[in-house]
Order: structure tokens, then sequence, then C-alpha cells
């Protein structure tokens, strides 16, 4: 498979935060969720990539151009941040007809297309849309000039579960051409455990681990067990832990192995959820 | 580029009624006290200030970092800026030439023969001319400050240049020539242009350092 987005050693510094060398790669044809608590890094991460910020150091790489090269690689990359950023009084209508001026792959029939799939009025004002109308009219002028990749920051944050489930679908379909991929950063884990092929996961501004979802779906799993048990497990299998009130909660990289080694220990399968707050609030020791 | 001079005057669009309104009323207001001529600098400079106002549209969108996003170059976006200031400059002069012309005419302050009309046109330009130079202005700092600090520092620029105005009409009414062949040169247009050049130089160094 192609690498879509080559991020390597990226790293930005502000005070009190530091992008810490971070390094991933998207394949084409795939979706990558990029998880975190809030201020983890992942706008950042997401701004750095599309040069709205200035990084310290490091390289990326859009099919294996950095995006400084010129101007017609931004034709291939749709983005949708968190909010709307047309301003509240123009219309559907008049937000084609500004993206038609601004990209050349334009199609307006596609546009149309899509404001009549979302059901969205070409005439009227975006302050009078939903939150959520709002947030599909960015996805289809995002995907109105026929990218390749998409970029989406916190896109789906704020919406309803039936308006998510509308969104993923389409970011699904956007990816059946094995040529397009998809970036998308969120804090609703869930969304990503249905749509991701690929985990990439950010804590206090390094990653932290970067794997496909089968892997950490079918590989990672969680030992629930006493201090006793605890004691007995071996320091280099456990990649995160946590004690509650009752029991060790112990992330492991291979639950196979270690339901088969502590036959006593409950072993459950980890959710993107149990992952991240593992590795969060608990202990990394692995 | 174009994108970004659409967007600017589609948002504006809604404020064009409210802009008309309130030149209509300063109008009534200055034509009969003040005269023609300072009526025409004022509606130019009024919409010259308008620039200024889409920068207010573009912070609440956070435009600057979609327009980023979009096939377009940081130079772009400033150059059009200074495009949409033109027109709104422009826009200013001709709605005041107007509005100006048909005030004039009800208070018998101006005729309309050949040497009124090219009066009038003349006014029209420099009025043009002086927005610009307005306008180009308001362009770095509003890059610098944002729209609600640049509207603040832009008024405090007024204060001198009104004052300087005051003198020059003082002096103009006792029959003294302080800056007409100044105003008269033909090399005037060619300072407005490198006084614009300058203000986007000193933009772009602005626009391209910022994080968005």
């Amino acid at each position: 498979m192609d690498t879509i987005l080559q991020v390597e050693d990226l790293t930005k510094e502000y005070a009190g935060f530091k992008l810490d060398h971070v390094s991933f790669s998207l394949p084409s044809g795939a979706i990558m969720g990029l998880i975190g608590e809030n201020g983890a890094g992942k706008s950042t991460t997401i701004n750095a990539i599309l040069n709205l910020i200035k990084k310290d150091a490091g390289r990326v790489t859009f099919w294996g151009q950095e995006l400084e090269s010129g101007k017609a690689l931004k034709e291939d990359i749709g983005v949708v941040f968190d909010d709307i950023n047309f301003y509240e009084t123009l219309t559907p209508a008049k937000v084609g007809r500004i993206s038609a001026e601004a990209y050349r792959q334009w199609d307006d029939a596609l546009y149309g297309e899509y404001l009549k799939r979302f059901q969205i009025s070409p005439k009227k004002e975006i302050k009078t849309l939903s939150k959520g109308t709002k947030m599909k009219l960015c996805i289809a002028v995002a995907l109105s000039h026929r990218p390749r990749l998409l970029i989406l920051d916190e896109a789906t944050s704020g919406l309803d579960p039936v308006m998510r489930d509308d969104i993923l679908d389409i970011f699904l379909d956007f990816v059946q051409d094995e040529n397009h991929s998809i970036l998308m950063s969120s804090h609703i884990t869930t969304d990503l455990e249905k749509v991701a092929d690929y985990i990439t996961c950010i804590h206090q501004g390094k990653v932290l681990f970067s794997r496909s979802k089968d892997e950490l779906r079918y590989q990672y799993g969680i030992i629930r067990c006493g201090a006793a048990l605890y004691d007995q497990i071996d320091q280099e299998e456990i990649l995160a832990c946590r004690k509650d009130a009752y029991q060790w909660n112990i992330l492991v990289g291979d639950k196979e192995k270690a339901r088969k080694k502590y036959k006593t220990a409950v072993v459950d399968d980890a959710t993107l959820d149990d992952i991240l707050l593992l590795y969060v609030k608990g202990e990394q020791i692995g | 580029m174009k994108s970004l001079v659409l967007k600017d005057l589609y948002n504006i669009g809604h404020n064009v009624r409210y802009m008309l309104l309130l030149l209509v009323i300063f109008a009534v207001a200055f034509i009969p006290t003040s005269g023609v001529t300072e009526y025409m600098f004022i509606c130019a400079a009024m919409c010259s200030m308008m620039v200024v106002t889409t920068f207010s549209f573009d912070e609440q969108s956070r435009w600057a970092r979609y327009a980023m996003i979009m096939p377009v170059a940081g130079k772009d976006l400033v150059r059009g800026k200074f495009i949409v200031s033109a027109v709104f400059c422009g826009a200013g002069s001709i709605a005041g030439l107007l509005i100006g012309t048909i005030g004039g005419l009800l208070t018998g302050q101006i005729a309309l023969d050949g040497e009124g009309i090219t009066g009038l046109m003349y006014t029209a330009f420099m009025a043009w001319m002086g927005s610009m130079v307005y306008g180009g202005m308001t362009i770095p700092v509003a890059f610098q400050f944002g729209a609600e600090r640049s509207r603040m520092i832009l008024v405090l620029v007024v204060i001198p240049l009104a004052f300087i105005f005051g003198v020059y009409q003082i002096y103009s009414a006792q029959g003294m020539e302080v800056a007409g062949s100044f105003l008269h040169a033909w090399y005037l247009p060619v300072i407005v242009l490198v006084w614009i050049y300058g203000m986007y130089r000193i933009s772009c160094r602005i626009f391209l350092r910022q994080e968005l």
C-alpha cells in the first residue's frame, strides 16, 4: 500500500507544552484515528501537518511531497475542522461559489448532490443551520473538490449519535476508493472503533502507539486481578496499569498469552476507551 | 484569490444597506454645513473602514486558517484584502459622488456645468486616493492587532489627521495656499501606489509569521 501521509519527528514547543517527535504514516485506502485526551496534542499535530503553525522540527509529506511545494497539492486535501469557517450570513450556495473559485477540481454537480443528500437548503443562511447540518456542509465542501485525503479535526464532536452515524457512513463511502484516506482526530473512541483501520494515540505531546485497530482489538487485553497476582505478573508484559478500589487493571499487549499464563485472572478485551484511560490515567511500565 | 475577494464581498453584502443609510444621514448632516467636497471625503473614508469589518467576520469564523488549507498562498490572502479595500474605497467614492452631487444640487452648492462636473470627478478621484491611503494603512494594523483593537488604533490615527485638515481649512479660508500644489500634483497616484505597496509588504510580513 502507498503511503499518503508521512509524519516524521514532528516537533513543536509552546510554553508548557511540547509536541515531541510525533511520527506516523497513513497508508492509502485507510482511516486513521488520532486519539488522546483534551490537550494531548491532536489538534496541534493536525495544525502542524497542515502548516497552520510553524513546526520546530520534523517533516510532513503528502504523496512524498511537502505542502510547501505548491498550491496544487492542497487540491487533493479536504479538511474539516470542529466548527464551520464560513461567516454565518453566507448561504451554502454562496459557499459553493466561493469554493468553486478556489479549487480547480471543484465539482459543482457533486456539491449539489451532497447538499441534496444531506438535506441542506442552498439558500438558508449558515446561522440558521443546526450544528450537525453545519458539519455536513463542511464535509460537502471538503468532498466536492474531489480530494484524495480527508483530514478531520474533531469533526464529529458535538453531534448526536444519529448524526454521527450518518457522517461516519459518508467517511466509509469515501474510503471505498482505495486511493482515498482519512486522518481523523476524535475523543469519541466509539466512532473510531466503528470506522478506523489504524489508531494513533497521543498523550502529553508524544505518540504512545500507532497500530492497526485490529491489533489493538484482538491482541490487547486487560487483566483484572488482586494485589497478590499483580506481584506475579512479569513487569515487561505490562503496558500500563491502574489500581482502583478493589483490583488492579493491567493493560497487556497479548491477551491470549495472559489468559494462558495467569489462569486465575480475569482477562477482558480492551476497548479504545480502556486503553486510552489506562495509558492516560494509569502508570506506564512496559 | 478571486474566491477570497468574493467571500469578503458576500460577507459585507449584508452591511451595504446600513452603510448607504448612514451615508444618506451624513449627507443631510454634512453637506449643508461642511460642503460637498468634505462629504465626499467622509464617504470614501467611511467605506475604506469596511475592510476592518471583513477582518472581524474572518476572526469570528476563523477564516484565515481555513483559507490556508485552500489552494491559495498567504500572499494571496493579503493581496485579496488590498483588492477588497480598493473596491470599498472606490464604492465609497462613487457613492460620495452620487449622493454629494444630489445634495450639492439640492442645496445649491454646485452647478452641473463643465467646470462643476470636472471638479466633482476630481474630488471623487482624490477621495478615492485618500481613502486608499487610509484603507491601506488599516490592513497591516488589522493583521497585527485584530479587528476590534485596530478600530480603536485607527480612530486615534484619525485625530491628528483631522487636526491637520482643520488647520488646512482655517488657512484656506484666509486665502492662503497651503497644500494645493501638492494635492494637484500628477505624482500623487504614484505616491499612493508606493504607499500601498509598502503597506502590502508590511502586511505580508505580519501575516506570514502568524500561527493560525
